[in-house]
């Protein structure tokens, strides 16, 4: 028995890694778990996109490594964090769908974008790992969508939000080896703009509605 | 006819180190608690005592309680013929498909699940339940995982498998991390191990295991604990010989030798989890078991896609 | 030149600190008006000599058309917000501060949208449209301005995000053909090698564009946060979502729906689009005459309109690209029209229900006149723009063999114009409920000048209006 590990398999784990923790999300069931595992599942993927720098020798994504560390993994989190111990009084996430049966659906996505893009995308160079990890972007960015979807508190959607861009980036990184500089910091930006003006609307949305369960938001129908 | 007795071989060392193990963590568990705790061979002690004690069968039980027990036992000790000990010739190495050593694992949880139920009293009833319930959660995450083993080394018998993984021609794929915690889970969900069942209560409303075997007496509650402790060092079994193949040699005695230090190695995170965690609340483990269920089907797709 | 564009957006915006609350409102609307002036130079330059393709920034006839629309809308929107800022007494001057600088950098991302075409870009100024827009529709702070506002971020960051994997996957198609960098991305650059990129690769990142750019654009599925937000937010942002916004994200679909007819893939995205709008138009017409809040009816017959603007372009045929496009701009003028008069009813009157309201002619004499032109003008009438545009559709839909689509639209548009009579001439006729109010001049010239606009380009389209479509349309691409 050998123990070599390549650099693919290595950079193919820790996108794994990255859905493992976007799944852990959508069982959690408090409110700060999610956040870490939001910042478990950046520092992840900051240090695949490290890891991928070797493999593609593309030397941007440096940079971007840095980024999503520095914005996701410890920026945003930290915003969250204070919007949390400001806003919140009832730390329990509210689903729509419970918690086992979440995970089940995301272990659905994970098959299902698996499926999709075995058959669209080859690449002859390197046994399959563009393929992988571009399936497992694939899966966290469903995750995302459904974490936005079935559950009922603002921030929890917030986070689904991140996590959908999340795995985009995760997409990029494999297929692309990163968008060009500019575009990526557009990017980086517009996220991180975005996840502060959502959490300065969940402040307005506390202050009209007492809590921030977003199930109690339906009063504009037909 | 040679591989016939060491076949024999590997199953008579398999019953005798069971209890052996299972004194080994608890001792690790008292020693890191800062109790002196019983000595490891107390578990031998307490199945030779049981033996001696006449059974007390409740009288609404039926002949499901008396064939309850062999049937658990047997189901065990042929599922431990399975998997190779030190030796990739066991007893069934003939057959040794991964699907039947799952199925015959599951008849001797339906059992046990059968003889809970058959007392009549309502706490065998809800260790029943709680186990089914744990089981149907389980035992496809376990699937998931041996299919990982399968398809990577393309046969689905265990002996063929474990040759395989000791031939030096064989890289451990990383994702094989997840596919390890998956079975760490599904080890501790299957044994009744905290966090999804505490060994040691004794409270009837929190147990699972225990509470199925309550009403179980003498030679009967004797099997019952033999067939836990062989189960136990069963799981701990697939884990080291299967899993991560290293230490082994082609000398037998050797072998012995390293694979009880395998088993002890792989004991020991056992005995460190059931010291940090306490056990879940009982809606909270289909949670932890479909998450389990998540990390075997990721192991699962980075392998094989 | 194009620079300039965004330079006096950028002008604008600093300078709102330093401003006291009357003079802030007539200087932003200069500034707009310089942009004005800076489009009919472009316009001309374009004219003589022919599209521009930079680096960065882009001109050419497709471009024009929205540089136009976003100017000129941009322009009378100022203008109007002028009255209506005066009119909402309630407002203090640091909330119309943050007012004129939500505005301007929203103005300032829909200029750098449509100025460019560069798919990166594009999609960098749409997030950015996304989040100056947000605070505008909370302006107001209520439960129900929250909520529109929640709704909307959260549905149109989720479209986006889809929107850029679909164009991360047209760069991952591209990238093998001529290499990474800026470049690219750039329409210019991907048409000329659009047969080269994988066709399964296009298809699926064609569906995550249309899912994505559609979601902000207001077609079906995804439309939900459309009513609740053009409804909740302050008037003058409701007529630049409605008309321009929209305007602009019907740019970016064009743009990569050029790259995909070119690529031949046609068939399937030219039917993807269509039906999407059919459904679209369909889903529109059955909200509409149920609607009790007039501008939630505006914000439904803004989502009818983007369907039938999908639906002329899914057509594929000369008439109907070139329809597609008379409408975006029929449309941007007509909404704009409607949404103001309806803004200046709410200012005066401060309810948003229809039943409420009667008599609009005895209370608002000039904004009902121009409220019923509207009326007649938004749901195909002629001689308004929009009839044409909708009749060309038609009749392509009939010549192309798509029979029993156009029968379903022209019903859909019959049972949206019944929606719009019975609710608006509701309001307009029978006794009066309130009494009358006093019209602010500055809320009545731009309405008056889109009329002027709407009813002209209706009855004669310049030649060169007329040449720089035909050029748009050959540049989008043809499918018959």
């Amino acid at each position: 028995m050998n123990l070599n590990i390549s650099l693919s398999e290595f950079v193919e784990f820790m996108a794994a890694l990255s859905l493992f923790f976007a799944i852990l999300q959508t069982a959690s069931h408090r409110l700060d778990f999610a956040i870490k595992t939001y910042t478990a599942q950046s520092i992840a993927l900051s240090i695949t996109m490290f890891l991928s720098v070797f493999y593609y020798f593309d030397y941007e994504l440096i940079l971007s490594a840095v980024l999503t560390l520095l914005i996701k993994g410890i920026l945003i989190p930290f915003v969250m964090k204070k919007i949390t111990d400001k806003i919140v009084e009832d730390e329990n996430v509210k689903p729509f769908v419970n918690f086992t049966y979440s995970v089940l659906i995301c272990i659905f996505i994970v098959i299902f974008s698996f499926y999709i893009t075995s058959n669209t995308f080859y690449c002859s160079t390197d046994n399959g790992t563009m393929q992988k990890v571009l399936a497992i972007g694939l899966s966290i960015i469903f995750v995302g969508i459904f974490l936005m979807l079935a559950r009922k508190k603002a921030l929890i959607q917030i986070i689904g939000f991140l996590t959908l861009e999340n795995g985009i980036i995760l997409g990029a990184t494999s297929t692309v080896k990163g968008l060009p500089l500019i575009v990526e910091i557009g990017v980086f930006f517009d996220v991180f703009v975005g996840a502060i003006m959502a959490g300065i609307l969940i402040f307005h949305i506390k202050d009209t509605l007492e809590s921030i369960d977003t199930s109690k938001l339906s009063d504009l129908k037909e | 006819m040679g591989n016939i007795v060491i076949g024999i071989l590997q199953i008579v060392i398999f019953i005798a180190l069971a209890p052996a193990i299972k004194g080994f963590i608890h001792k690790i568990k008292l020693n890191l608690r800062g109790q002196k705790g019983p000595s490891i061979l107390q578990p031998y002690k307490d199945l030779i005592k049981l033996f001696r004690k006449e059974p007390v069968i409740s009288k609404d039980a039926s002949f499901i309680s008396k064939i309850a027990p062999i049937v658990v036992l047997l189901a065990t000790i042929i599922s431990a013929s399975f998997i190779p000990i030190f030796s990739p010739n066991t007893l069934l190495s003939f057959t040794g498909d991964v699907i039947a050593f799952m199925y015959v694992l599951g008849l001797s949880t339906f059992f046990i699940a059968l003889y809970g139920l058959d007392q009549g009293s309502s706490f065998g009833g809800l260790g029943s339940a709680r186990e089914m319930t744990i089981a149907s959660l389980a035992e496809p995450t376990l699937m998931m995982i041996m299919f990982t083993f399968s398809l990577e080394y393309g046969t689905s018998n265990i002996s063929e498998i474990f040759v395989k993984a000791h031939s030096h021609s064989f890289n451990v794929p990383i994702a094989y991390v997840f596919s390890l915690l998956a079975l760490f889970f599904v080890s501790m969900a299957e044994n009744a191990r905290i966090p999804f069942d505490n060994p040691e209560t004794h409270l009837e409303l929190t147990m699972v295991h225990e509470a199925m075997i309550l009403e179980a007496s003498g030679k009967y509650l004797a099997i019952f604990e033999l067939s836990s402790y062989m189960k136990l060092l069963l799981f701990i079994s697939i884990a080291s010989n299967i899993f991560l193949p290293f230490l082994y040699s082609s000398n037998m005695l050797l072998n012995i030798l390293f694979y009880i230090i395998k088993v002890i190695i792989f004991s020991i995170p056992i005995a460190l989890l059931e010291l940090s965690v306490a056990k879940f609340r009982f809606f909270r483990i289909p949670d932890l078991l479909m998450i389990s269920f998540a990390l075997a089907t990721l192991g699962f797709v980075l392998y094989y896609v | 030149m194009i620079t300039l564009l965004l330079l006096t957006e950028l002008i604008g915006i600093v300078v709102i600190p330093f401003l006291d609350f009357n003079k802030n409102k007539y200087i932003q609307a200069f500034l707009q008006f310089i942009n004005v002036v800076i489009f009919l130079y472009l316009f001309k330059s374009l004219k003589t000599n022919g599209p521009y393709y930079g680096t960065y920034f882009t001109l050419d006839s497709l471009n024009i058309v929205l540089i136009g629309i976003v100017s000129v809308v941009g322009f009378l929107t100022y203008l109007y917000s002028i009255g209506y800022l005066e009119k909402e007494k309630s407002l203090k001057e640091s909330k119309i501060k943050e007012f004129y600088l939500w505005i301007n950098t929203f103005m300032f991302s829909m200029l750098l949208l449509v100025s460019t075409s560069n798919l990166g870009i594009m999609w960098v100024s749409i997030e950015a449209t996304t989040l100056s827009t947000t605070f505008l529709i909370s302006f107001y702070k209520n439960k129900t301005a929250v909520e529109a506002s929640w709704k909307y971020i959260m549905l149109c960051s989720l479209g986006i995000a889809l929107a850029l994997f679909g164009i991360i996957l047209i760069y991952f198609g591209v990238i093998n053909i001529i290499g990474g960098g800026l470049y690219s991305l750039d329409w210019q650059n991907i048409m000329p090698i659009a047969d080269k990129i994988d066709k399964n690769l296009l298809k699926i990142a064609f569906v995550f564009v249309l899912v994505g750019f559609g979601t902000k654009m207001g077609l079906a599925p995804l439309h939900f946060w459309l009513p609740d937000a053009h409804s909740e937010a302050p008037t003058p942002i409701s007529a630049l979502m409605s008309s321009v916004l929209l305007s602009c994200s019907f740019y970016t679909i064009i743009r990569i729906f050029s790259i995909e007819s070119k690529a031949g893939i046609g068939a399937f995205t030219y039917d993807t689009m269509l039906y999407i709008g059919l459904f679209s138009i369909v889903l529109a017409s059955i909200f509409i005459p149920r609607s009790r809040d007039y501008k939630r009816l505006l914000a439904y017959s803004t989502m009818e309109h983007m369907g039938i603007l999908a639906f002329s372009l899914g057509l594929g045929s000369f008439e109907g690209i070139f329809a597609s496009l008379l409408g975006l701009i029929a449309h941007a003028l007509t909404k704009a029209l409607m949404f103001m008069s309806s803004g200046s009813i709410l200012v005066n009157l401060h309810t948003k229900s229809i039943k409420d309201i009667k008599g609009l002619f005895k209370i608002l004499p000039i904004t009902a006149t121009f409220l019923a032109v509207g009326v007649f003008a938004i749901t195909g009438a002629p001689p308004f723009l929009l009839f044409i545009s909708e009749f060309l559709t038609l009749i392509s839909a009939f010549k192309e063999g798509f029979i029993w689509q156009g029968i379903v639209v022209l019903l859909a548009l019959s049972l949206i114009f019944f929606g719009f009579i019975e609710s608006f001439f509701g309001m307009l006729t029978r006794e009066p409920t309130f009494e009358q109010k006093k019209e602010h001049m500055f809320m009545l010239i731009p309405m008056g000048i889109l009329i002027i606009l709407i009813v002209g380009l209706g009855l004669f389209i310049p030649n060169d209006i007329k040449s720089l479509l035909e050029n748009a349309v050959y540049t989008i691409g043809v499918r018959r």
